[in-house]
């Protein structure tokens, strides 16, 4: 996500979503070199402030990568194993990157990787295009 | 002027002026039992004079179906930690006598399998600093147990064991730092005491 696209969503969605207050931290840093005392606190002429030097073109547009695939909070705590060519490869889950992600749940048996998914809140739309393939399919 | 040895030369500088180092470790340790490393698996990085590249780490992975084995103690004691005393051999040639301190408690069955274990074998220590860095004492050379009196009623319950390189067998470089195959994962490794044990 932009800075560009971030100012555009409507503040009350930011304030009241943990995932792009961190954004808006990120980037309110970004342009300014410093963090807002309290985030919250001052959300309103902040974010006014952010918006005004985006749109006045003072800002330059970085790109924060959201990651394809989230884990759900409460697995924060628990150390994820994979095993790839006989060796395990672990990390926490607070730590997780796409990466790991994505070889732990393509290493493992068919069990495995069932009860990993269900670990993730969120995981890369597959689905999407299975249904194209099989409409491909279907057409011929 | 002669020429200088390239493992010799430094080729980097320290800044202590700022902040504390770090100076405990976390109360507790894992041991491996050198057999159990994968061969395959080992390899060592050392300073690189030449590129002017500073590495001091070793990466592992154990075989299948092997862990280490986790000794733990109280957190507010002083019982566990790891070091090191350097020495001159003979021929000129630095050498270190690592030394890993445990404690071990109790008269059951348990213990007395465990110290029996440990006064036979030679073993490859970890130990985590409190700043997340895992330390590996003993990596070529193993370590054994030294001299000690284990008496329960005098010592409070246990007996603190100090693990170290034989005399005979000293070590030739510092302990390593650990660097897991996953990056930034050295702690999950040592959390799961390095197992590769596969669950059904």
């Amino acid at each position: 996500m932009t800075v560009k696209e971030l100012v555009a969503i409507e503040p009350k969605k930011i304030r009241s979503d943990s995932e792009l207050m961190r954004l808006y931290i990120e980037f309110y840093k970004d342009a300014f070199s410093i963090e807002p005392n309290c985030a919250g606190c001052t959300f309103r002429t902040d974010f006014y402030k952010l918006k005004k030097s985006v749109t006045s073109g003072q800002t330059a547009t970085k790109i924060i990568d959201m990651g394809i695939y989230k884990l759900n909070r409460k697995h924060g705590s628990d150390i994820l194993t994979y095993r790839k060519d006989k060796k395990p490869h672990r990390i926490y889950g607070r730590d997780i990157t796409d990466e790991f992600a994505e070889n732990f749940l393509k290493h493992g048996t068919k069990k495995e990787i069932e009860d990993r998914e269900k670990l993730f809140e969120k995981l890369p739309k597959v689905e999407k295009k299975k249904e194209k393939k099989a409409e491909k399919k279907s057409d011929k | 002027m002669a020429i200088q040895s390239i493992c010799a030369k430094l080729f980097s500088g320290y800044d202590g002026s700022c902040e504390s180092p770090v100076r405990r470790f976390w109360q507790q340790a894992v041991l491996i039992n050198r057999s159990d490393i994968d061969p395959s698996t080992e390899v060592v990085t050392l300073p690189d004079a030449t590129a002017d590249t500073c590495a001091y780490s070793v990466s592992f992975a154990l075989k299948e179906g092997a862990t280490g084995y986790r000794i733990t103690g109280p957190e507010a004691g002083n019982s566990f930690f790891g070091g090191y005393d350097k020495s001159r051999s003979d021929l000129g040639y630095a050498q270190y006598i690592h030394n890993s301190q445990i404690l071990i408690a109790g008269v059951d069955e348990a213990s007395k399998c465990i110290l029996d274990s440990l006064d036979k074998g030679s073993f490859v220590v970890a130990l985590q600093l409190k700043d997340g860095t895992v330390v590996i004492y003993g990596w070529y050379n193993g370590l054994s147990t030294g001299d000690y009196t284990y008496n329960i009623q005098e010592g409070g319950g246990g007996t603190p064991i100090l693990l170290s390189s034989l005399e005979n067998a000293p070590e030739n470089h510092l302990p390593f730092v650990y660097v897991s195959a996953t990056p930034g994962s050295e702690g999950a490794d040592f959390d799961s005491a390095f197992s590769n044990i596969v669950t059904p």
